[in-house]
């Protein structure tokens, strides 16, 4: 489209994380005055590419280019110097601080060695004016809203005339009224010659705002586009539009039982609205959709972590209160957390001692553990999901991460569950023991246990689901049966487009 | 994380930590108020010129080295050695008098910040190079320096006569009848007021303190400050060790300093400098000094047991950051 010069170009970019290959030859070139969204699946490398130009991550191979001339980005200061200015989804903020010295925080204007704070506010506030936003300077940024505290970040980068602002999903925590606010900054700052690469999960946005339309899938750029010559169809296509890999397939079942686990009209205020759906026994369903759907948050409401503000929790058929996780426990569910180093394990304790939380009761005697006990279950579990262990008396943080999710699963079996909450199950995980996880998933359902999975990696997704629910922004989005459900639809369902004619 | 999100995003533009900050001062003379005219009426002595000097002499050596410890704290760090690099730098600084009579004090002043900046040095080393927590650094290094403490001098006191005369007149004499201690006490106060204010150095503490991820992304040195407010913390508790010798005469190995810290670390925190960093001004450290030293004078002059001045320094601390807490919950919950 443009004769000019790019500002930023990359070329080649490549970067792994351990074994793990997240960019391959990314090739990418940001003109001056022009907005750029990037778009992909979750996972799809868009974070680490921003994350490399901004100087957080050094890439593993391929260059930077800044007008015409190769460069390397030590670090995010360095790249603030250059103009290059990284604007969080969180803004990384000084809360006791006042607006002003965010703005300005290690080049405060001075006057011989002194600090001047009179000229530190003006300057301030002509920032502030400039982005058109009212935000006294003097005020403590504590308290300041998520949108403002991005237009101290956004007037920190121009104070520093950054010409190339990367925003990495800025309208994430956003209401539609100050998204709309922001794009009219962004167009302003546009329109004054600035690059902006643009990062969003919400297709209408990136639509309505882009110039330029980049698509990352798998750490590959899959190709770039020009939002009016192109159709959010074929953005989905793009993301999703891989060959399905032969991953396990969940074994089917002639028939279901009768359902375990629904909710009905599940609701906390602000997070998720109307959550509605049933878990038979035998069935594996999955919660699809993007970071931010809020999914975790309704397992975590019906495990009882957070209880939901209003809905009904029903238990093979009976309407069941679950005000914490205890009683969740005593109702027959488990829940397997996210982020298993987090909540799942505690790392520095023994493999067996791991296992026998929940179950504590059952391996005590008067009040006192019965420690053989303990290892003696845990070398059972150890043969039963063939954990790869030295013994039972090892730490947890020794294991490698399939298994340790086998450890945190054997932990929740333990306790003989008949609803068992599986959030993402396999991520971070490597293939083979993905594929395990999968088989005991798989035959778990088969022993009647009703299994409601959170996955976002739509693979996944389509290969161990029986039927597959869609949130997008803590909304029921669509709802897809094994068999009508295809990477495209679900994946269109995600982003917010409900009518896809496939 | 997103709940906490949309609530921040429908708050009103509060400002709490400014009114927190400014009750706190305010609260402070409050406070100190009372306890003055509570003590005159009890005490006819207690409002007498002499007595006020007695207690500006008290508070003089705990500003300063509150002064220091303040720095630390608004980093996210704590020293808990200052009380034994205090008690090293006196007993040191006396015993170069004692060996070598007639050195001008400017030379002990001197030697005491000196030997206070390597001992800061080696805490700043420990936390930022070692990252041993800064808790167990320093209570690492308080027993250490205790020990040089005693190794250096035998287990022997300073005798008043071997301490410069010229030194013990600083905690006598003075412009305008104002001894020099609270002279110097009340300089490095509005130095290091100053300092925090005015200073790229000093903002940085606050940002480090306030968050040490976002202050490493500006690129801020987030090790740098660090180090240096370890370092300037053991400069003044140095400066404070040679004061000492003037002021009490005489160093005595087993207590010069000993347990100091707590009555530093409880200056700061009543001063209202957050012990989870990123806040906190001298101003609220002199004041919180002020009423350490007014308290304990009262109880003194009033003939109750010493045994109560710990006591009573116990629920002042306890106090000042259960109503702080009080306030703030009230102003989060009132958005």
């Amino acid at each position: 489209m443009s004769e000019q010069e790019p500002l930023l170009s990359v070329r080649g970019i490549i970067k792994r994380f351990g074994r793990a290959q997240v960019l391959t030859d990314i090739d990418l070139d940001l003109y001056p005055g022009e907005i750029h969204a990037l778009v992909g699946e979750n996972g799809a490398g868009k974070s680490t590419l921003t994350k490399i130009v901004s100087g957080l991550y050094p890439p593993d191979g391929g260059q930077i280019i800044l007008e015409g001339k190769p460069i390397t980005v030590p670090s995010p200061a360095a790249a603030q110097h250059m103009g290059i200015a990284l604007i969080h989804q969180e803004p990384l903020s000084f809360p006791d601080l006042d607006v002003a010295e965010n703005i300005f925080i290690g080049r405060q204007q001075r006057r011989g060695i002194a600090i001047d704070w009179a000229k530190m506010y003006t300057e301030a506030q002509r920032l502030l004016d400039d982005l058109g936003v009212a935000i006294d300077p003097r005020r403590r940024v504590r308290g300041l809203s998520i949108a403002d505290q991005q237009m101290v970040e956004m007037a920190s980068a121009l104070s520093l005339n950054a010409r190339m602002l990367i925003m990495d999903e800025p309208t994430a925590a956003l209401t539609p009224s100050e998204v709309a606010d922001l794009f009219i900054i962004m167009r302003r700052l546009r329109d004054q010659g600035t690059s902006i690469l643009f990062i969003s999960h919400r297709l209408e946005e990136v639509f309505e705002i882009a110039d330029k339309i980049s698509v990352l899938r798998d750490g590959e750029m899959v190709g770039q586009v020009q939002p009016a010559a192109s159709s959010r169809e074929e953005i989905v296509r793009m993301m999703v539009g891989r060959p399905l890999s032969a991953l396990f397939e969940k074994e089917q079942m002639a028939e279901f039982g009768e359902p375990r686990l629904e909710v009905r009209n599940l609701t906390t205020r602000g997070l998720f609205y109307d959550i509605s759906f049933q878990v038979r026994s035998g069935e594996i369903l999955c919660l699809a959709g993007l970071v931010g759907a809020r999914r975790t948050e309704v397992a975590r409401a019906i495990f009882g972590i957070d209880p939901p503000s209003s809905g009904e929790i029903w238990i093979d058929g009976r309407r069941v209160q679950v005000p914490n996780p205890k009683i969740a426990v005593q109702l027959g569910m488990a829940y397997v957390p996210e982020d298993r180093q987090k909540h799942g394990l505690l790392l520095p304790m023994r493999i067996d001692q791991n296992m026998t939380l929940p179950v504590l009761q059952e391996v005590s005697r008067l009040g006192w553990l019965n420690t053989s006990m303990e290892g003696q279950l845990a070398r059972d579990w150890q043969g039963k999901l063939d954990i790869r262990m030295r013994g039972p008396d090892q730490s947890a943080w020794e294991l490698s991460g399939g298994n340790q999710q086998k450890v945190v699963l054997s932990k929740w079996l333990l306790t003989g569950p008949k609803i068992l909450i599986l959030d993402e199950p396999t991520r971070g995980v490597d293939i083979g023991a993905k594929a395990e996880v999968h088989h005991l998933m798989s035959e778990l359902a088969h022993q009647g246990i009703a299994i409601l999975m959170i996955s976002s990696e739509l693979p996944e997704v389509l290969a161990m689901s029986d039927r597959i629910l869609v949130m997008r922004e803590g909304h029921m989005m669509g709802e897809f049966s094994r068999d009508e459900a295809t990477q495209e639809k679900v994946m269109a369902a995600a982003v917010g487009q409900i009518q896809l004619e496939a | 994380m997103t709940s906490q999100a949309q609530t921040m995003n429908t708050s009103r533009p509060s400002n709490v930590a400014t009114i927190l900050a400014k009750f706190r001062e305010t609260g402070i003379l409050i406070f100190l108020a009372v306890l003055v005219i509570i003590a005159t009426l009890v005490e006819r002595r207690f409002f007498s010129l002499h007595n006020f000097e007695n207690i500006l002499l008290d508070i003089s050596i705990l500003a300063i080295v509150a002064a220091g410890e303040t720095m630390v704290i608004i980093s996210r760090n704590i020293d808990i050695s200052v009380g034994s690099s205090l008690g090293l730098c006196a007993i040191v600084v006396g015993l170069m008098f004692k060996f070598n009579p007639g050195v001008p004090i400017i030379v002990g002043l001197f030697l005491g910040v000196l030997l206070g900046a390597v001992l800061g040095s080696v805490n700043g080393t420990l936390v930022t190079q070692f990252r041993v927590p800064p808790l167990i650094a320093t209570l690492g290094t308080l027993s250490i320096y205790r020990g040089l403490v005693f190794l250096s001098s035998g287990g022997r006191q300073v005798d008043p006569n071997d301490i410069p005369p010229d030194l013990i007149a600083m905690a006598r004499v003075g412009p305008l009848g104002i001894p020099w201690i609270v002279i110097v006490a009340l300089l490095i106060s509005v130095l290091v007021g100053l300092f925090l204010r005015y200073t790229h150095l000093g903002r940085d503490i606050y940002a480090v303190g306030g968050n040490p991820v976002a202050a490493r992304l500006r690129g801020i040195g987030v090790n740098r400050v660090v180090f240096l407010t370890y370092l300037f913390a053991g400069a003044l508790a140095g400066l404070a060790g040679v004061l000492y010798a003037g002021r009490y005469g005489t160093v005595n190995p087993a207590d010069a300093g000993v347990g100091f810290e707590l009555t530093v670390i409880a200056a700061t925190v009543i001063g209202g400098t957050n012990i989870l960093g990123g806040s906190g001004t001298i101003l609220g450290t002199v004041l919180g000094s002020l009423l350490l030293g007014v308290l304990g004078n009262v109880l003194a002059i009033t003939n109750v047991s010493g045994f109560y001045q710990k006591f009573a320094q116990g629920l002042v601390i306890l106090l000042a950051v259960i109503i702080d807490a009080i306030i703030h919950n009230q102003l989060q919950s009132r958005r």
